[in-house]
């Protein structure tokens, strides 16, 4: 007994102690950074601070970034919730390379994404002279930043959809064609629904990763203040022009907007998982009164 | 509104499985048709391809007189209720009944009156604002059977409504069902790998084995009368005794029976297979009067049940059959364990010639 008891107590202890390391590894990692940026920010008080960030083209960093991240974010919600309609509910050749191509994003560097970008929309290539003609061209603009989020946020969005389409109920559907809707009215009012929590997942991770976005961003848009410098770019750039408070005034604004972002991720996963649980069943009552002329029948069995 | 459903030498096959082979099937207006078969037979494509979730790779579909096969289920306007119910979770107790008037554009008031009418008649009307996944399993099971009968449907399908439920409220929700069913009048399949159940629901019962349909009638008829060796084998109990033709009468060991007429015109000696429920056997205590035509054997056990009492009778030829006997005849005859017995037969149900078995069911 007394043995036992010292086994138990001694486990509570290593996992106080496994407890412990894993908050100050947060706290090193992640808490302890944070405070940093937010004293140099600070360091010249409030004033300071607004004077860093209302600079023109710390200000302008700022607003586009905010802008390109929500364009992206929009737009590959959409078309990651159909992509990932399409890869879960039909079938067709190469469907399985298909699915093992929307990762890649993931797997190579940012820069050589908008590498990549470039060689397909850029000045010197045939579509890129195309959409010139159209008076849109890519590189070096406004477009040219949202194309290269696209890239690089798309897999969010159907990554965070396709588990969840994969385990519903495929009869949910069929259930609906019988009652006499169709496949659009099927998914809308059916699938959709279900759905919605993912899709809100998908898309404020993309925002998320929209907002931090640096390497495909610089390739393709280039480093033009006021005009296609996104926020990672400008913190960069006053880093190495020697303005660390500049560059930290600025991240503690970008710190701050991915913090709310997170927050309300994590709100609405706490929603996801609390319509996931269902009350445990409760035994039946059966009221014999729900249906009139009940009558018992004789078995035929001699 | 409810038409007959038929369906004519239907068959479907998925990229190697034959799962229906030539089917064919006719359910009257207001009929219910069980149709009872193992797992995998085919009873849930059936189902689908009435429903036309699924296209049968031959044959066609008649709702009344009109044939339907080529329509989307969209215009089939059948009913169906899937065996897991598959309520909308998103959607309350109320809107899962309402979907198909909703679809079907009915104005609001209309919808009101025709969901307050179907949750009045299924108790449901407490619930109505509840969630599927906070009701019980029966209620769900309601919603569903509710949520397929609201567009007022041609035909109802109904793939394994009650398997989900746990015993006690299945014995209470199959008289519900049956009730309704007569109520309403409603065309209704039902499909069911139980056999109380497709006995007790059906007006009659259609038994299927690997994608064929093995026999269609009353429940009586099906246990009396069974026309194959797995009819015989999977409704009920049975026992399977090997025999032999000789000049107009089948053997098993001493035992004698007729032939029955689809096998008049058999060679003697041809093996066959009898099968004989456990309530048809005549026993008697063994005397010293020579029994004519009957076996030999021992009472080996006797189980109580009920009003009858089932008998494990070892032959003196080393088998063994289970008979059933009602209570008051053991005690009149004196037919208890180990006393010496000998045994006819009242009547064979399925004899067969064919070699290999339809299934192996111990007596
Ligand atoms: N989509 C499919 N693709 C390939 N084979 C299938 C498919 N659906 C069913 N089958 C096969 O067809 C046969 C009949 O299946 P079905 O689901 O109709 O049987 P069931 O009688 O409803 O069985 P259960 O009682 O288990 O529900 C089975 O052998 C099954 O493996
Ligand atoms: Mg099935």
């Amino acid at each position: 007994m007394a043995a036992k008891h010292r086994v138990a107590g001694n486990q509570a202890l290593v996992w106080r102690v496994l407890g412990g390391v894993a908050l100050g590894y947060i706290m090193l990692l992640v808490v302890l950074p944070m405070g940093g940026i937010f004293v140099r920010s600070f360091q010249n008080g409030l004033a300071g601070f607004l004077e860093d960030v209302l600079q023109p083209a710390a200000l302008a960093s700022l607003i586009l970034t905010i802008k390109v991240a929500f364009g992206a974010a929009v737009i590959n919600g959409v078309m990651g919730l159909l992509a990932a309609y399409i890869l879960v509910r039909f079938t067709f050749p190469g469907k399985s390379f298909l699915n093992a191509l929307v990762d890649l994003p993931f797997a190579i560097p940012t820069s050589v994404s908008g590498l990549m970008l470039l060689a397909v929309y850029g000045t010197g290539s045939p579509i890129g002279r195309v959409l010139e003609g159209f008076g849109l061209s890519i590189a070096y603009e406004f477009p040219g930043i949202v194309l290269a989020l696209l890239l690089v946020t798309f897999p969010f969005t159907i990554r965070a959809v396709q588990p969840v389409l994969e385990t519903m109920d495929r009869s949910l559907e069929e259930v609906a064609f019988t009652l006499g809707a169709t496949r659009w009215q099927a998914f809308w009012r059916v699938t959709f629904p279900s759905l919605i929590p993912s899709v809100l997942t998908g898309v404020t991770l993309t925002y998320a990763r929209a907002l931090a976005e640096f390497g495909s961003v610089v390739v393709v848009a280039g480093n033009i203040p006021l005009k296609t410098q996104v926020a990672a770019v400008y913190v960069y750039g006053e880093m190495e022009s020697y303005n660390a408070r500049g560059a930290t005034s600025v991240s503690f604004v970008l710190l701050i907007v991915s913090l709310i972002i997170l927050l309300v991720l994590n709100y609405l996963s706490g929603i996801r998982s609390r319509e996931g649980k269902s009350r445990p069943n409760q035994e039946v009552k059966v009221e014999s009164s729900a249906i009139p002329g009940k009558e018992t029948r004789s078995e035929g069995v001699s | 509104m409810s038409r007959p459903i038929e369906v004519r030498e239907l068959t479907m096959e998925y990229s190697e499985v034959r799962a229906l082979d030539n089917v064919t099937l006719r359910v009257e207006k207001g009929e219910l048709v069980t149709v009872l078969g193992p797992s995998g037979c085919g009873k849930s494509t059936l189902l689908s391809l009435i429903s036309g979730l699924r296209k049968a790779t031959a044959g066609q579909i008649y709702l009344g007189e009109e044939r339907i096969d080529h329509l989307p289920p969209q215009q089939r306007e059948i009913g169906f209720l899937f065996q897991n119910y598959a309520l909308f979770p998103s959607m309350n107790v109320y809107e899962n009944l309402a979907f198909g008037l909703r679809i079907r554009k009915y104005s609001r008031i209309e919808i009101n009156r025709q969901v307050e009418e179907l949750l009045e008649m299924l108790g449901l009307t407490d619930q109505a604002h509840k969630k599927p996944a906070h009701l019980s399993g029966g209620q769900q099971q309601r919603v569903a059977l509710g949520r397929a009968l609201a567009p007022k449907p041609n035909v109802l399908l109904l793939d394994e409504p009650l398997s989900a439920l746990d015993v006690q409220i299945r014995q209470r929700l199959r008289e519900e069902l049956r009730n309704l069913q007569k109520n309403l009048g409603i065309t209704t399949i039902l499909v069911t790998h139980d056999q109380e159940e497709a006995f007790e629901l059906g007006d009659r019962v259609a038994v299927m084995n690997k994608g064929k349909i093995e026999q269609v009638d009353i429940p009586q008829r099906i246990y009396d009368f069974p026309a194959t060796e797995f009819v015989a084998c999977f409704v009920g109990n049975v026992n399977v005794l090997s025999g032999v033709v000789s000049s107009g009468k089948i053997y098993s060991c001493s035992l004698a029976m007729d032939i029955p007429d689809y096998l008049k015109g058999t060679l003697n000696n041809t093996p066959v297979r009898i099968y004989i429920r456990p309530e048809n056997f005549i026993l008697e205590k063994e005397t010293n009067a020579t029994a004519k035509g009957a076996m030999r054997g021992v009472i080996r056990s006797a189980v109580f049940r009920g009003a009858l009492i089932g008998l494990d009778i070892l032959l003196d030829n080393a088998e063994v059959i289970h008979a059933v006997v009602t209570k008051d005849k053991t005690s009149s005859k004196g037919l208890f364990p180990g006393e010496r017995v000998v045994v006819w037969a009242k009547a064979s149900h399925v004899v067969s010639t064919q070699t290999a078995p339809a299934c192996v069911k111990a007596g």
